[in-house]
């Protein structure tokens, strides 16, 4: 019969988690990790149970924004999300890879992401953000079918790249019945205009003094990025 | 311990089962542990007895049979098959790392014959259920 008991785990390890955010886009490198790891700071901040989830297995890079330890998880009944500023939980890859690169294909990426799911015991949520790989890919597409209730937030460039991926890509999930929690337009002018894609949760700037808050949560949550990206925290909840 | 999620998953498995193909007992559970993730095979014994007790009626008297899968690897390179005696031995932190999570594996492993890190584990990198046996 061979049966992969894993995926039997799931529904009662997210059981406890009210709402589940994959922050994506889709695109490479429009900033969703930063958003992720900012916008789960500004939730705990606010006084919400929230988690942090990095699946971006082959580029993980959460733990390098928040200052994170690579350190092993605790293990009780299961392992348990490092506890960070705020009481922000977070689970990563990187705290099993000794800072090394891991090459990995799709099939392997699946295992993996089946196997932090099923281990990682988030308890009681609010907020679990996922900071997706970009792409349409395994780790996306098991993932939102492994945690029905999973959002989606977009975070779109105004380049021409990026909105025609995501706006192609929102209509997809549309139709596939995958809600979209909203879209973060990042690298905004002040003065140029909106993503025709809605509902509209943030409009953050370039902002020069981000890379030198970098590895430091309360530095990030003091940045002109975390200023803009605020609008997002306040309106999801 | 984390054997603990995984056995409670094997636990749910059988649950599901049992109600999917409307078994009133579950006789036998066959468990296979691959041997890459060194799951401690008492530990899952002591945790299988103490979760099945508080499971599903049908679950709750099952028989926990145990399985050892060799782990096998192949090089998707050069095609060379190889086991993890076949390279450098891995420190007792890396062990630790590839027992939580198998595909850190291939941060540490490579292949022997021509160094490549694109290897497919073939058999033995963690858990699967084989068989649930049991009567309607
Ligand atoms: N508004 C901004 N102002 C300044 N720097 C930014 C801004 N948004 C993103 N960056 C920087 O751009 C780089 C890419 O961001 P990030 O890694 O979050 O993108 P990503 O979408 O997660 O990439 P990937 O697709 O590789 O996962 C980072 O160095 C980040 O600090
Ligand atoms: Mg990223
Ligand atoms: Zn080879």
């Amino acid at each position: 019969m061979n049966l992969d008991p894993r995926l039997y785990a799931v529904e009662e390890r997210f059981c406890g988690v009210k709402r589940v955010i994959a922050v994506s886009g889709w695109k490479g490198g429009v900033g969703k990790s930063v958003v992720s790891c900012v916008l789960a700071l500004q939730l705990a901040a606010k006084g919400r149970k929230t988690g942090l989830l990095d699946l971006d297995f082959t580029g993980a890079s959460d733990h390098l924004v928040l200052g994170a330890e690579p350190a092993f998880p605790k293990e009780t009944d299961g392992v348990e999300p490092h506890l960070l500023a705020h009481g922000l939980k977070f689970m990563s890859s990187a705290f099993f890879l000794g800072g090394k690169a891991v090459p990995m294909r799709g099939g392997e990426v699946v295992d993996a992401l089946r196997e932090l799911i099923a281990i990682t015991r988030w308890g009681e949520l609010d907020y679990l953000i996922v900071d997706m790989p970009p792409g349409i890919g395994d780790a996306t597409l098991e993932f939102s079918r492994l945690v029905r209730k999973t959002e989606f937030l977009a975070v779109v460039t105004p380049s021409v790249l990026s909105a025609s991926l995501a706006a192609k890509t929102v209509a997809l999930f549309e139709e596939w019945g995958i809600t979209l929690a909203g879209v973060v337009e990042n690298l905004a002018p002040q003065d140029g205009g909106a993503s025709s894609l809605a509902p509209a949760l943030a409009r953050v700037a370039y902002d020069p003094a981000l890379e030198s808050a970098l590895g430091s949560p309360e530095a990030l949550l003091k940045t002109a990025f975390a200023k803009d990206l605020s609008a997002a925290a306040d309106r999801l909840v | 311990m984390h054997e603990w999620a995984l056995v409670d998953s094997v636990v749910k498995a059988a649950e599901a089962v049992a109600r999917e193909s409307s078994l009133k007992t579950v006789g036998e559970i066959v468990l296979v542990l691959g041997e890459l993730q060194s799951i401690d095979r008492q530990a899952v014994d002591t945790i299988f007895a103490e979760l099945k007790a508080r499971a599903a009626e049908p679950v709750r008297n099952a028989r926990l049979v145990v399985e050892s899968e060799p782990t096998v690897f192949k090089c998707r390179a050069c095609g060379k098959t190889f086991a993890e005696k076949d390279c450098a031995a891995l420190d007792p932190v890396e062990k630790e790392a590839v027992h939580f999570l198998p595909e850190a594996a291939r941060v540490y492993i490579k292949c022997p014959a021509c160094k490549s890190p694109d290897f497919k584990l073939e058999k033995g990198r963690g858990i699967y259920v084989r068989e649930i046996r049991g009567e309607q």
